[in-house]
């Protein structure tokens, strides 16, 4: 690991929140944990950190179901700040849902690099990571 | 008898003048008598006027009077003396003037005799009384005198008024009479010079009138021979009149055009000069002619130059004048060339119409009725079959008109034409002489004189031929008849080029109701149909192709442009109700191929309307279930998708915490592992018994509706969030008038309004305070609706549009335990069969709208 790894977790579910930061410490995946609760917090501190690269996160894993931005309007956002983004991240939708629709949704989003269905074992998430560093 | 008048009269005039002058005479001498008298009596006065002048000389003078006076005086005497017995005698005296007369004699006497004494006194004393006795009578005598002259003249002047009186009578009387005699005398001569008179004016008017006759005789002889030649002028043949040596004396103005002449130019000169060409034979004739002849010619061919033939007619005749000598010829011609080319045009025409009457096979006939003789033409014969040798008579006709029903009508016809004079025309089976039956048509036109008909003229023609083509014709329109009217269930009607209905199947009039003699040669099919559609058809028509038509035209149009028309139409039936029908109209055409009408079909579509209608119930009806269907599908996908979503998220949760749990080592960590599993199983927990109540809900197929009142409901809704109304100071307005109450499910009315006040209370705008707007109203349809309306801090709905009634998996932030979440509100109200929906605007406010 070359350069301390950000994570970034964007859920409102907090117990999810809770077993997912857990997971990431235990396992040791991580430098650094970001943790929002709704796309908009996400946003804010994108948009605060647009060409803060150490500050950026590596990888975001995208809850679609969250109150005031879920998950597709968070990404509709991004797009538009991609550019100005100084930093290459991944970002993996995460939902419980295995609605199709939401698959397809999410696939069709270029920036989007997967869709994970919830809940992500701790061996798939240190394989990211891994594949990530 | 005149004389004795004339003498009378004479006699009468001579004698009243004689009486006249006589009378005047009379008078005239008495007149002088009484002015003698006068006279004398003046010269009396002056005589004593001179005595006494002598008187008084004497007086003057002398004692005695002188000599001179003495003498004077005797004079005076003497002449006194002689005048008085002048007066005296008078015959005027009469007794007027006897007394004066008397008195004047008596003082003449006096005077006389103082007088002498004047002359015989011889002394003064004697004069002196002498002379005043005369002064003194003297002025006496004069008054007597002037009595006596006046009684004279008064007496004279009685006389001479009444002589006037009597000359006047006497005047007159005689005038009168000698008027009448002369009258008398007159009025036979008169009356004689007037009837004289009158006779000689007679005369005179006998002689005038002669006179004026002999002037007319004159002017109308003059007239005449200006009319003849007039006559002659203008005559419209060529014609001219020449003298004994054939010059011209006037010529028609034909023939002056005919010959290329000016009447002016010829009139005196000779015709042969004219016409030098004439030949000696023609001058022959003409000379015979002059001797008395007349030469005619009714036509004679002459070639022309161009070759064609001129016929023509002539007359040469000489005319005698009014001597009764030849004075010369008249010669007439005609160019009739045309009159014989008509006459040779004519036979042909006879010719050809003979001919004619041959190939139609029409015959003439003639009966006469007097004498009861037939004639037959040849092509009668023929018609009747028999030969040029039979005879027909009266009964011949009869016998060959079949027996029956056409004898019997023939003989009807004959009466009517024999005694009223009606021509007839009827169509007759005859039997020829050889027994065969044919089809005539027999006319017969009678000839009337003096009110009686003397004669029948009439053709016979053989329609034999033409009667098999009309009952084959016949034959065949019964069978299409037949067949037209065996469609008792489709309209069929034909129409001549105007539309107007010639045609009217019984199914036509079973179809709309109307007997075919309402509508055949009266109306067009238009009549039939619904006119609110006619008039909108007609006016898409009209903007269609962009020409003004209108009636019947709409429809003729299409029909003749395109094989058939057809369309669906509305009819009016003869009951007025209405008829969906399907109209074919197509055009009739002749062999030649040109337009005699209109076919019109029509087809009662009411039988596939309803059907159609039905199926489109039905359709509807199964689109209404698919929608349903499909709605409560998606419903279920989404309760699926809810489910899964809603199911999984805890439990996976509750599986990360069972793998920190085990692989957990201390005391406090595994009690906060514990806390968080107890959040989860209760969300977990919350979760499930959202969605069993949901499921119960969309499967329960009976609910329970009662009639509930809004206001009741509010009023309710409002004590159970008394508290939170209160701490928010939110105000509640409602409105339910335009929808009072509403048939419904209790608990899910009290349900929605729970939940929508509690959530316009959580969602309201920290910035102003609540204001929450209920509403009621009801659509045209019936149904309900009840919008909430709030000024809260509204939803950005295109971020969470759909979320809004989603199921909240946020349940552990504070699920509220008094309301179950618009989730739970949209099941309930979409399990009755409604909806609902939510406008809003950030920081504006919401608007539920709920359709029950």
């Amino acid at each position: 690991m070359n350069k301390p790894f950000i994570l970034c977790i964007v859920d409102d579910d907090d117990i999810y929140r809770f077993t997912i930061t857990r997971t990431i410490e235990v396992g040791k995946l991580a430098q650094k944990i970001l943790i929002f609760r709704d796309g908009e917090e996400a946003l804010r501190f994108m948009i605060e950190n647009v060409g803060n690269a150490t500050e950026l996160p590596d990888v975001i894993f995208l809850d679609i179901n969250m109150p005031v931005l879920d998950g597709f309007a968070f990404m509709e956002e991004y797009v538009k700040l991609k550019p100005r983004v100084g930093k290459k991240i991944t970002i993996y939708m995460v939902s419980s849902s295995i609605d199709p629709i939401d698959l397809r949704r999410a696939k069709a989003i270029e920036e989007i690099s997967d869709y994970i269905v919830k809940p992500i074992r701790a061996e798939m998430l240190s394989l990211i990571i891994e594949k990530l560093e | 008898m005149v004389s004795f008048r004339i003498y009378l009269f004479l006699f009468v005039m001579v004698s009243s003048l004689a009486l006249n002058q006589l009378l005047i005479y009379h008078g005239t001498s008495k007149r002088d008598e009484v002015i003698s008298i006068v006279n004398v009596a003046g010269r009396q006065r002056m005589l004593s006027e001179g005595m006494l002048r002598i008187a008084f000389q004497a007086r003057a003078d002398s004692v005695i009077i002188p000599g001179r006076l003495k003498s004077d005086l005797f004079a005076y005497i003497q002449q006194f003396r002689n005048a008085d017995s002048t007066i005296v005698n008078s015959k005027e005296a009469n007794d007027d003037t006897r007394e004066q007369l008397l008195a004047m004699k008596a003082w003449a006497g006096r005077l006389t005799a103082s007088a002498y004494e004047i002359f015989n006194s011889d002394n003064r004393s004697e004069l002196m009384k002498s002379t005043d006795s005369l002064i003194q009578i003297q002025p006496k005598f004069l008054q007597s005198m002037e009595a006596v002259v006046k009684a004279f003249e008064q007496s004279g002047n009685q006389k001479l008024k009444q002589r006037e009186t009597n000359n006047t009578v006497a005047s007159v009387i005689s005038f009168l009479l000698t008027l009448i005699a002369f009258f008398y005398a007159v009025i036979p001569v008169l009356k004689s010079l007037e009837k004289q008179n009158v006779e000689l004016i007679t005369k005179n008017e006998q002689i005038k009138s002669n006179l004026e006759q002999i002037l007319d005789l004159r002017e109308s002889i003059a007239k005449n021979w200006e009319r003849y030649k007039v006559f002659i002028e203008q005559a419209p043949g060529a014609m001219a009149m020449f003298d004994k040596d054939m010059r011209y004396l006037v010529a028609s103005k034909k023939w002056c055009s005919d010959y290329g002449l000016t009447s002016s130019d010829i009139v005196g000169v000779s015709h042969y000069d004219i016409f030098p060409e004439i030949t000696e034979e023609r001058k022959q004739i003409h000379r015979e002619c002059l001797l008395g002849a007349v030469s005619h010619s009714d036509g004679a061919p002459f070639e022309r130059a161009d070759g064609s033939i001129q016929w023509l007619a002539w007359e040469v005749r000489p005319w005698t004048g009014s001597d009764g000598e030849i004075g010369g010829l008249l010669i007439y011609t005609a160019d009739i060339t045309e009159f014989v080319n008509l006459r040779s045009e004519q036979e042909k025409l006879a010719r050809i119409f003979a001919k004619v009457s041959e190939i139609a096979r029409i015959g003439a006939w003639k009966m006469n009725l007097p004498k009861g003789t037939m004639y037959w033409s040849d092509v009668t014969r023929q018609i009747l079959e028999v030969n040029d040798a039979y005879i027909p008579d009266i009964h011949s006709v009869i016998n060959h008109i079949k027996e029956g029903e056409n004898r019997d009508r023939f003989l009807l016809a004959m009466e009517r034409a024999l005694v009223i004079g009606n021509a007839f025309d009827l169509e007759l089976e005859v039997v020829t002489e050889k027994n065969k039956a044919v089809w005539t048509r027999i006319v017969g036109e009678p000839e009337i004189l003096d009110g009686k008909c003397v004669r029948l003229l009439g053709i016979i023609q053989d329609i034999q031929h033409k009667k098999r083509q009309e009952l084959k014709i016949s034959k065949l329109l019964s069978e299409l008849t037949a067949i037209l009217n065996s469609a008792t269930e489709i309209a069929i009607m034909s129409t001549n080029m105007d539309g107007v209905i010639t045609q009217f199947s019984l199914g036509a009039e079973k179809l709309l109701g109307y007997k075919a003699e309402e509508l055949v040669g009266w109306k067009t099919p238009l009549f039939l149909l619904d006119p609110e559609i006619v008039e909108k058809r007609t006016a898409e028509f009209r903007q269609r192709i962009g020409q003004n038509v209108d009636g019947f035209e709409i429809l003729a149009f299409q029909a003749k442009q395109a094989q058939a028309y057809t369309q669906e139409w509305n009819c009016v039936k003869k009951n007025g109700s209405r008829l969906s029908v399907l109209l074919s109209i197509t055009s009739l055409r002749d062999e030649s191929g040109s337009m005699t009408g209109f076919l019109c079909v029509a087809t009662d579509l009411t039988e596939i309307i309803r059907l159609k209608e039905q199926a489109l119930e039905n359709n509807k009806a199964l689109e209404s279930l698919t929608t349903k269907l499909t709605h409560q599908n998606l419903q279920l996908a989404s309760f699926a998708h809810i489910t899964s979503h809603n199911l999984r998220s805890p439990v996976s949760n509750l599986n990360s915490l069972l793998s920190f749990l085990k692989s957990s080592t201390n005391e406090t960590d595994r009690e906060m592992l514990m806390q968080k599993f107890e959040i989860v199983i209760n969300h977990l927990t919350g979760t499930l018994e959202t969605l069993v109540d949901a499921l119960k809900i969309r499967e329960s197929t009976h609910h329970t509706t009662e009639p509930l009142m809004f206001h009741e409901m509010l009023r309710k809704t409002e004590d159970i969030l008394v508290a939170q109304l209160k701490e928010s100071g939110a105000i509640v307005n409602s409105d339910f008038t335009h929808a009072p109450f509403l048939e419904y499910n209790r608990e899910y009315l009290e349900s929605i309004f729970l939940n929508m006040l509690t959530n316009a209370i959580k969602y309201r705008s920290p910035a102003r305070r609540l204001e929450l707007m209920i509403r009621s109203r009801r659509l045209q349809t019936g149904k309900v609706e009840l919008i909430f309306s709030d000024n809260g801090s509204g939803i950005d709905l295109n971020r969470n549009g759909k979320k809004i009634f989603g199921l909240n998996k946020t349940f552990h932030k504070n699920k509220d335990a008094k309301g179950v979440g618009l989730f739970m509100t949209k099941t309930q109200i979409e399990s009755m069969g409604g909806s609902i929906s939510a406008d809003s605007e950030v920081d504006v406010g919401t608007t539920f709208l709920i359709k029950f």
